[in-house]
């Protein structure tokens, strides 16, 4: 029994890690309808430029942070700017070719900067494992999972309680609609992929710490994370939260009981059988219109 | 005959002078044959060996009056870059030889290119190093997967290939002729660790995780070839992130030692994923799980006083003359790479590769130089003694056990 | 009864010269509209004559390849569309294309997007008390609407901006007979508070009813225009339009 317990406890944190990708991608997905695949490169990016600032430039922790939020935002912004933007209009095929392009360009620019020897980013919260009886939760898993509840439930205020919210969904919703209200919605896109990327590089840097910081190491997460968002049902804040955690314990459970190899197949069988039983998802909207 | 002087000869490696004496006359022989435009007949029976060489340079790729030309490739970027240190050790040694006049009085060239731990780019390398280069020979290429690659146009083009980086049971299963393992086979490390964890460490309850490949499975294989056995044993896919279940699983198994065979990335993960359930079994690690950075990537002092199998010495012990000649000769030519232990691989397969030179009746050709490697025997090298034969291309068969002190290998101190 | 003799009224928005296209396809050529202010304007015309195009041109959803759009006296060609809202014009597309997931509540703060919170709960009430089967409904998703509560919706939608300039894309399609009387009667209110309505319809005897001037397009150009009477009197639009 004890076994059980520590798979689903060790899970939470690896799943709060997908939770923040998937929500992530459902963040940049509801306003630009691009499914962001290089959104690996991206968080890798941001994490790289966490150790920069920290190891490299010996900022403070709080200097080292700023400095990576900001360039999160910034890198969001920019590539939506620079490469989306141009293939908005576009077929899907484009714009998911532009978006593999990115997570190829950017791993490759990064690891011509930052080279691929594996770096080490510190944990956020230091000390040993806590006890739960017989069970451990690291710290550093029990705040990653603590800042992701917490980035999730401000998200879901913001989006549901505040004008600005409002306008991001009516934009996710009908984009040129959206601009006859008023809405600049070139800039609420802007915005979405630099809460996107910020989301994404958090996780990151989170992340990097348990695993090792290379340029491509957070491409295995973010295959989890996409899948969270798929179970989540693709759009829905709550359902990317519930399919990172879900997807995080399934996958420790499937590894536990059945086989530590076939983790990932699993977890996209569960998801195929999901969304044969559920096609919009667990939390997917079903769009009620008499139109 | 001279070949057998120069195998000799080479046996005492540290007997400089005798080589050096030797090595002096030789390009004038070689000189003024091909001045005189004689073949080897007009030179004579003592001279033999300098004027087919000459008209073996225009026959043998890579081969001149004066230079070999050698072939490497390794990842000098992406997830393996480190192992890319090995160049450094194979130039190092070439250096040292270069010193001492080359070989025969030819100079060792070095082409190194970067296969980015890939096997399509290892492939590409490799026909670049073959058709274009015109490589006399490959000292050292790097990973299961890149070398597995390759064989073929080693093959096609029956080019010498002395040194893989890799123990699987590819390599070592069935012997091609052209191919000279360095490296102990990934069996005989296993079974080291095994026996080691059974006998010396007197587990009760071993757990062993290991990648689920070739790599991974042979270390495994060695394992329970030394009759220990596993009471759980994870496979684990080479992308894997999350380990915190496989942890759980060796934790609530109750074992008392973990075997770890995986590539530094995974071994990274899989020993913080058990820092973070409090679990502090005894490690045993293959010998390519660790990498410097290592160290500073795992969480808590986990890695410290772990096991790790190793055929490299310790290279902290400068007593060992094996090690001495490495570090100095790292620190004249190669001084801004690290004498690490991926420098000795590549420095351990240079000299092998030209020992074998040494060893060469007659004439330098692929067929004459990979006569000569499989005439060498009780070769000592910075790893251990290597013999090979006809039938025999394992390599290195010595494996020993270290511990892993502070970013050191050393030797264990229990 | 001439031209001449109508009181003069300024102009509030004029296209001249304005040609639109989709790649190669040219859908509004070399078109010339003049709108008074507080008028109500219809523009009629077959399918893919270019009336919505028009709308479109007018609220800047679409940017014309020639010519120009003028708006009080302004150029605004070149002004993106949340601009024009800011400036005043308001449009309801085609379609109603209410946000279905958001609330009716969600749907009109949107509309009111650019006005001050502190006005929104009046500007929610002006339009509540003009579509009064809105009240129940606040709370409830726009798409669980019935279509003629979904098209009162996006009409309230769009006044909560306080247009000067209303633009209505075919406000009337598949609406029961009932509705479509309850819907123009609001338009009429809405003409009267001073607001110009622009009225793209396929039901031209209603918007000819409502309407002070009209313009008939054909294959994208301005095929006749003139006050209702003079296009009820005219032969061709009778045959095409209000059946013989």
């Amino acid at each position: 029994m004890t076994l059980f317990f520590q798979l689903i406890v060790s899970g939470l944190g690896f799943g709060a890690v997908y939770a923040l990708g998937a929500i992530s991608l459902t963040v940049i997905f509801n306003t630009s309808n691009v499914v962001n695949f290089a959104s690996a490169s991206l968080s890798s990016a941001v994490a790289l430029l966490m150790w920069l600032a920290l190891v490299r430039l010996h900022l403070s922790v709080v200097l080292a942070w700023l400095f990576a939020l900001v360039a999160a935002m910034v890198i969001g912004a920019v590539v939506e700017a620079a490469f989306l933007r141009r293939v908005e209009r576009s077929s899907l095929i484009v714009q998911i070719v532009m978006t593999l392009g990115l997570l190829v360009a950017i791993e490759g620019l990064d690891g011509a900067l930052y080279g691929f020897n594996p770096k080490t980013l510190p944990h956020v919260i230091h000390g040993p494992s806590i006890a739960i009886g017989s069970v451990f939760l690291d710290r550093n898993d029990a705040f990653i999972l603590g800042l992701t509840l917490v980035l999730t439930l401000v998200l879901y205020l913001v989006y549901q309680r505040t004008r600005l919210g409002l306008a991001l969904r009516a934009v996710a919703s009908d984009r040129d609609v959206a601009s006859l209200m008023g809405i600049q919605t070139q800039r609420m896109v802007s915005l979405s992929w630099a809460i996107g990327v910020l989301l994404a590089g958090v996780s990151a840097i989170l992340i990097a710490p348990s695993i090792s910081l290379t340029p491509t190491f957070m491409e295995n997460v973010a295959v989890f994370a996409f899948a969270a968002a798929v179970l989540g049902g693709f759009g829905s804040l709550p359902g990317a939260l519930v399919g990172g955690l879900l997807i995080g314990v399934m996958s420790n459970l499937i590894s536990g009981y059945l086989s530590n190899n076939l983790q990932l197949t699993f977890v996209f069988l569960m998801i195929l059988l999901v969304l044969y039983i559920r096609p919009n998802g667990l939390f997917g909207k079903r769009v009620m219109s008499r139109q | 005959m001279l070949g057998e002087f120069e195998n000799l000869d080479f046996r005492r490696g540290s007997d400089r002078s005798r080589w050096r004496g030797h090595n002096v006359k030789w390009p004038k022989v070689v000189l003024a044959c091909s001045t005189l435009g004689l073949v080897a007949a007009a030179c004579g029976s003592s001279s033999s060996t300098g004027t087919t060489a000459t008209t073996a340079a225009a026959a043998t790729p890579g081969v001149t009056a004066n230079s070999i030309l050698f072939g490497e490739t390794t990842p000098k970027s992406g997830p393996a870059a480190l192992y890319g240190q090995q160049q450094a050790g194979i130039q190092a040694y070439f250096d040292t030889i270069n010193a001492q006049g080359g070989v025969g009085g030819r100079k060792l060239k070095l082409i190194a290119l970067d296969d980015q731990y890939s096997p399509p780019v290892a492939l590409q390398d490799t026909k670049t190093l073959i058709e274009q280069d015109h490589v006399f020979a490959i000292v050292q290429t790097n990973g299961t997967a890149t070398t597995e690659a390759n064989m073929p146009i080693y093959q096609q083009f029956g080019v010498p290939v002395v040194g893989a980086g890799t123990g699987a049971a590819f390599f070592y299963d069935t012997l091609r002729p052209f191919f000279f393992n360095v490296w102990p086979a990934y069996t005989v490390e296993g079974k080291k660790l095994g026996e080691f964890a059974t006998q010396t460490l007197k587990l009760n309850k071993i757990g062993v995780i290991y990648q689920n490949d070739d790599f991974g499975k042979s270390l495994y294989q060695g394992f329970q070839s030394s009759g220990a056995t596993a009471a759980v044993s994870i496979p684990y896919d080479p992308t894997q992130t999350d380990f915190s279940s496989a942890v759980a699983q060796l934790k609530s198994a109750g074992v008392d030692g973990v075997v770890i065979f995986a590539i530094p990335g995974p071994a990274i993960s899989i020993m913080n994923a058990m820092a973070a359930i409090n679990f502090h079994p005894k490690l045993l690690l293959s010998q390519v799980s660790v990498a410097p950075s290592s160290y500073s990537a795992v969480n808590s002092s986990e890695i410290n006083g772990s096991y790790i199998s190793a055929f490299i010495p310790p290279l902290t012990d400068s007593t060992n003359p094996q090690v001495a000649t490495f570090l100095s000769a790292m620190k004249q030519y190669q001084p801004s790479t690290p004498a690490s232990v991926f420098a000795a691989w590549g420095w351990e397969a240079a000299q092998t590769a030209v020992a074998g030179l040494k060893a060469v009746h007659g004439p330098l050709t692929r067929a004459s130089y990979i006569a000569a490697l499989n005439t060498l025997t009780n070769l000592q090298i910075l790893g251990g003694t290597i013999s090979y034969s006809p039938t025999d291309h394992a390599g290195l068969k010595n494996v020993t056990v270290l511990e892993n002190i502070n970013g050191h290998r050393v030797r264990p101190t229990a | 009864m001439t031209g001449a003799e109508l009181p003069a009224r300024e102009e509030i928005l004029s296209l001249s010269g304005l040609t639109c296209s989709y790649g190669s396809v040219v859908a509004v050529r070399e078109m010339d509209i003049a709108i008074s202010a507080r008028s109500v304007v219809a523009i009629l015309g077959a399918n893919g004559a270019g009336k919505s195009t028009t709308l479109k041109a007018i609220s800047g959803l679409i940017r014309p390849s020639h010519g120009s759009v003028r708006f009080n006296g302004v150029d605004i060609t070149h002004v993106s569309a949340p601009k024009r809202v800011k400036l005043g014009i308001a449009h309801c597309p085609e379609g109603r294309r209410i946000f279905v997931n958001e609330t009716v509540k969600e749907n009109l703060m949107l509309g009111g997007q650019l006005a001050p919170k502190k006005e929104l709960d009046s500007k929610i009430a002006e339009v509540l008390e003009l579509f009064p089967a809105l009240a129940d409904r606040l709370g409830q998703a726009g798409g669980s609407l019935s279509g003629g509560e979904q098209q009162m919706l996006a009409i309230g939608r769009a006044l909560m901006s306080s247009p000067k300039l209303l633009l209505l894309d075919e406000p009337s399609l598949g609406l029961a007979p009932l509705i479509v009387k309850r819907v123009l009667d609001a338009l009429v209110e809405i003409n009267k508070a001073g607001t110009t309505v622009v009225l793209v319809e396929q039901n031209v005897s209603s918007a000819l009813h409502l309407a002070d001037y009209a313009y008939v397009l054909s294959q994208g150009r301005v095929g006749l225009e003139g006050t209702p009477e003079e296009l009820t009197a005219n032969e061709r639009v009778r045959n095409l339009y209000l059946g013989g």
